[in-house]
């Protein structure tokens, strides 16, 4: 049964994708996800407040230059969206967070969100992710990305 | 008239977007300083003349609600407008942060459209002020 959290994850995710980077996420069922081949990224966060927790977003590598690329109007080849793309990825994972918040908890609540990190993720660790039931699965472009909400009431 | 922003976020490439933005928005833009943390940030005002400052919240070594306290503290720095752009969506801290005196708050993401709005309206009534 698709969570109220979900939901917001979903569509926060969605929404900041496209008005940032100008890309199309389509959320997708976790079978129909291609082995975890290349380069990933894995970008993390904690949050703290009203509701407490952390969202991990993986990403291929590839897929954050596009990020970065979308949201400076450069080339994906070009040597900003290189140097730009952890970058890029955290920023996204940094504003999906304060819309996800804002969605589930409303505008009144303050929260204390910690500087998102980055790490180069094994595949066991996607495998891991990608099998957890919060994770939310998305298709962007030739690509996907895996989003996970993790909140006190749920089991990480 | 052109103006000097100082732009202050941990992320290089939210920094890059806000300059990308203010120059496609066709505003009056002279020097344009970048700071990493509120403390980059004091260090930057103290030796240039800027305008208008652009600052997130939540930055390492001094966040932008530190920043704020701090310019809102002395004589001269207390009167240069501060636009927070931040992903903080929460109406009480937008409140706390307008009553410390802070002249706009942009939620991220924005579009240039907003970007450029909220910078006219802080800067016009410098404008006025200057032509009066």
């Amino acid at each position: 049964m698709k969570t109220m959290h979900e939901k917001a994850v979903r569509e926060a995710f969605v929404q900041v994708l496209g008005k940032m980077a100008f890309l199309f996420a389509e959320p997708v069922e976790k079978r129909d996800i291609d082995p975890f081949e290349g380069e990933w990224l894995l970008v993390s966060m904690r949050f703290r407040g009203e509701l407490a927790g952390t969202l991990d977003l993986a990403m291929p590598t590839a897929l954050c230059r596009e990020v970065a690329a979308g949201v400076l109007g450069e080339d994906p080849e070009s040597d900003k969206a290189q140097t730009r793309a952890v970058d890029a990825a955290l920023e996204l994972l940094n504003v999906t967070c304060g819309q996800v918040l804002t969605a589930i908890a409303g505008e009144q609540p303050k929260f204390d969100l910690s500087a998102p990190s980055a790490e180069s993720p094994s595949s066991g660790t996607l495998h891991a992710l990608a099998e957890v039931k919060e994770t939310v699965a998305f298709a962007i472009d030739d690509y996907t990305a895996l989003l996970r909400l993790t909140t006190k009431e749920s089991t990480p | 008239m052109a103006y000097n922003m100082l732009l202050v976020d941990d992320s290089a490439t939210v920094r890059d977007v806000i300059a990308k933005t203010l120059q496609i928005a066709g505003l009056p833009i002279g020097e344009m300083h970048h700071a990493s943390n509120g403390q980059e940030a004091l260090h930057i005002l103290q030796d240039n003349w800027i305008d208008l400052v652009f600052a997130d919240i939540n930055m390492p070594v001094m966040n932008g609600v530190e920043l704020v306290e701090r310019m809102s503290r002395d004589g001269i720095l207390g009167t240069i407008p501060v636009v927070i752009v931040s992903t903080d969506g929460s109406t009480t801290r937008i409140e706390q942060l307008m009553s410390k005196g802070v002249s706009a708050y942009i939620r991220k993401p924005f579009t240039p459209e907003l970007l450029r709005s909220v910078v006219e309206g802080v800067l016009k009534p410098k404008e006025d002020e200057n032509d009066a």
